[in-house]
């Protein structure tokens, strides 16, 4: 799809993300989606809930373009991902945040540089994003361990790490995969503030969690999601289960 | 020119704690050695070539700028003495000398076969000794022209034979010598690209990670190539001093056993020495571009 194509779909304020009976088949056999459509507003707060084993994780990389849907269309920024060229999706990726559900950070670079890796790949130079990544860190509480190796840090710093990379080039969609799994309530509220703070600035936030208080206490739109089906969504007027 | 160099040497001498894919010293130092090897004999290919072109313009250009008139059974020394005066106006001729006949005697004599007073009874051949302006082409021919017309029987020697000879086995020895530089660099391009490739393969799950927070496959590719732009010049550092080493004794050895024939020509000469400069360089983008080919494959089937 080439640059103009893709402006004219996206129109800011329109949807966001907009999943058209999207299913995902693993190779190993496993349905982990089934038709699922649901659209987020751009500029939008969402949780997606469900138990474990329903496909959070599953909707979320194809979110993140970790993965392509296997039916049905998913349209990102008024690109769909199913077509999209190879060389469309890095210019997608960057709009796009990410904290993984199992960290991923790079073992062999220090805490600094996996929370500046967002810039690094842009090519950006260091004086440029310095300041910003000492200050994000020194906010989610690694001031004093910025030169630390990822595997001398705990879960609960390692998840913060993982954080700090994806608000740190402030995304337009950020995806957060259990963010506060590992960490206590207060370090919890404090990154779910942090989320609200890049929300208060105009970006989409999508927030897997099993933290249903949480979810209660936000007031936020929910999807939810149980053996790969969605079973609540924005504006979805549930079909009764039999139908599907 | 001076920016691309000041690039070249930045890339070089980065940082490498802050690479973003990790380095792995166990497959970089098996890596270094190979082509550390295949850099040197490189070298020492390139440096026979050019001691043989060397060795061979020597020898040719010393008989190509003489000539020698047999004059076939001249009656008197005056006669060839004649002979000799006619050669000298041929245009081209620099030295036209009658030879004496104890000196032909004495060149017989150097055959090395003791022939005693057998040689005063064999009929000595009666010799011009004629010296041209190299590069002249139709001399041989002015010189037969000049003396027919004299009435002499004669043959006239360039030495074309020799000179060809010695001219073909240089060409032989420089046709292999290039061939095995070129099978070096073939061999070298293909070890780089797969260990390009296994390198990415190994980093599998650190690729992913910079695809998905927005790194372009170049971006990669050029994380890699980095990597081993650095391998080939060190590599070719390492080679090229071990080729010169090996050089330098090899000319030593040669210089040793030299004969008159020989030492005209030294094997290591320092207008050589550019091969073992411009190697480190060569091995260096060589291994770079291969890598580069390499690492934007792998990852187009990586994803
Ligand atoms: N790479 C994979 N290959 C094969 N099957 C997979 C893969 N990833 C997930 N699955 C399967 O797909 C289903 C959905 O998994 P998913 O990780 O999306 O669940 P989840 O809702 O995120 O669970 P949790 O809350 O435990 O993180 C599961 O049955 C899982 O076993
Ligand atoms: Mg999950």
């Amino acid at each position: 799809m080439n640059e103009k194509t893709r402006t004219l779909a996206y129109r800011e304020g329109g949807p966001i993300v907009r999943f058209d009976k999207v299913g995902v088949t693993y190779g190993s056999g496993t349905q982990a989606l089934r038709n699922v459509s649901f659209e987020l507003e751009s500029g939008g707060f969402y949780f997606l809930t469900g138990p474990s084993g329903a496909g959070k994780s599953t909707l979320l990389k194809l979110m993140y373009l970790a993965l392509r849907p296997s039916h049905g269309r998913a349209n990102l920024f008024g690109v769909d991902v199913g077509s999209a060229g190879r060389d469309d999706l890095p210019m997608l990726r960057r709009k796009i945040g990410v904290v993984f559900q199992d960290f991923r950070l790079l073992p062999h670079l220090s805490v600094f540089d996996n929370v500046a890796m967002p810039f690094r790949v842009r090519d950006v130079p260091l004086a440029n994003y310095a300041e910003d990544v000492d200050d994000l860190l020194r906010w989610v509480g690694l001031g004093g361990r910025i030169n630390a190796l990822p595997e001398t840090l705990s879960g609960g710093e390692q998840q913060r790490v993982a954080i700090a990379r994806a608000v740190v080039g402030k995304p337009s969609l950020l995806i957060a995969d259990e963010p506060t799994g590992n960490v206590d309530p207060e370090m919890g509220a404090r990154i779910i503030r942090l989320f609200i703070e890049l929300h208060k600035l105009g970006a989409t936030v999508v927030i897997a969690t099993h933290d249903l208080d949480l979810v209660r206490r936000s007031g936020a739109p929910v999807l939810r999601l149980e053996a790969g089906e969605l079973t609540q969504a924005p504006g979805l007027s549930l079909a009764p289960k039999a139908n599907q | 020119m001076i920016s691309a160099l000041q690039s070249f040497w930045r890339q070089i001498t980065r940082d490498s704690d802050r690479a973003l894919l990790p380095a792995d010293s166990r497959q970089a130092r098996p890596l270094t050695i190979v082509v550390s090897i295949m850099c040197a004999l490189g070298c020492l290919a390139g440096l026979s070539a050019s001691a043989g072109l060397r060795v061979a313009n020597t020898w040719t250009s010393d008989l190509k700028s003489a000539m020698s008139v047999v004059v076939q059974s001249p009656r008197t020394d005056a006669d060839l003495t004649r002979a000799a005066q006619i050669v000298r106006r041929v245009q081209g001729v620099t030295r036209s000398e009658a030879m004496s006949r104890e000196r032909a005697k004495d060149l017989l004599r150097n055959y090395g076969t003791d022939m005693g007073s057998t040689l005063d009874a064999l009929p000595v051949p009666r010799l011009i000794e004629v010296g041209v302006t190299a590069g002249q082409t139709n001399v041989k021919a002015d010189i037969e022209k000049a003396l027919k017309a004299a009435g002499y029987s004669f043959v006239v020697d360039d030495h074309s034979r020799f000179t060809g000879e010695v001219l073909r086995t240089s060409t032989v020895v420089r046709i292999v010598a290039i061939s095995a530089l070129v099978a070096l660099v073939i061999a070298a391009i293909s070890t780089i690209g797969f260990a390009a490739r296994a390198a990415l393969e190994t980093r599998r799950e650190a690729v992913n990670i910079l695809h998905l927070v927005g790194a372009k496959d170049s971006f990669v590719a050029r994380e890699v190539q980095i990597r081993f732009l650095r391998l080939g010049f060190v590599a070719g550092l390492l080679g090229a001093t071990a080729a010169g080493v090996i050089a330098l004794i090899g000319s030593a050895v040669f210089a040793f056993g030299a004969s008159d024939f020989t030492s005209g020509a030294p094997l290591l000469n320092w207008t050589d020495l550019w091969i073992l400069l411009v190697a480190p360089l060569v091995t260096a983008c060589a291994s770079a571009v291969a890598a580069d080919r390499a690492a934007r494959e792998t990852l187009r089937d990586l994803v």
